[in-house]
């Protein structure tokens, strides 16, 4: 699963920290799953797609396993 | 989705020093104990352990509440794997006589035994640590079917 969270950061100069707190977890939450090293829940993701005013699907992309 | 881990609560702190007093009340009484009939041993070290336990079990409620998924994710890694690498290294260190021997004159110093019968220290020990591993798999598995039978109830508002 991709994601454009650090665009989204970016484009609003918001740290992983400002992030984190908005939605309620931690610093390591954020990193871990701008960098792709963690799959947050359905619940996280709509809470991070909240906090950019943006659907969840602008926000994360999921792509199918290779066959 | 909890908030982040923040620090400490009181009543966390609290238990926390429960959970430690108990047995460091326990080693401190430890040449009191000795003059004491050993009814009354176990039952104090017993019950020192029961506390333990509880606060122990209490204050892991508390601090789970409070981690978000990711924590929890990381807590669910590291204990998982953690146990069975703990378990796997105390097996191993059980076949080193080094530590055998080490562990025979830890407890021949607690008990004060002049000449103690290393068999059946390093027996209990072993037992003790079997039924530790032994318990901790039954507890994993009846917990495992219970949240099975939690997470697979009917909704309540269909």
């Amino acid at each position: 699963m991709q994601n454009k969270i650090r665009v989204l950061r970016a484009e609003r100069k918001w740290s992983q920290a400002e992030l984190a707190e908005r939605v309620s977890v931690s610093r390591n939450s954020i990193n871990s799953i701008e960098n792709g090293h963690f799959e947050p829940s359905l619940s996280l993701a709509f809470a991070i797609a909240h906090a950019f005013e943006s659907k969840v699907e602008d926000v994360f992309q999921w792509t199918p396993p290779r066959a | 989705m909890p908030s982040p881990r923040k620090a400490g609560t009181p009543l966390q702190m609290a238990l926390f020093a429960v959970m430690i007093l108990a047995p460091i009340s326990v080693l401190i009484a430890i040449p009191w104990l000795k003059q004491q009939p050993d009814n009354f041993v176990f039952l104090y070290s017993g019950v020192a352990a029961a506390i333990t336990v509880v606060a122990a079990f209490a204050n892991s409620i508390l601090f789970d509440r409070q981690l978000d998924e990711w924590q929890r994710t990381n807590a669910r890694f590291s204990a998982q794997w953690g146990w069975a690498a703990g378990a796997g290294l105390m097996a191993l260190l059980l076949s080193l006589p080094i530590f055998r021997d080490w562990m025979v004159s830890v407890v021949a110093d607690l008990a004060d035994a002049t000449n103690p019968d290393d068999t059946l220290a390093i027996l209990a020990f072993t037992f003790g640590f079997g039924g530790v591993v032994l318990v901790q798999g039954l507890c994993t598995t009846l917990l495992s079917i219970g949240w099975t039978y939690w997470k697979s109830r009917p909704a309540r508002d269909q």
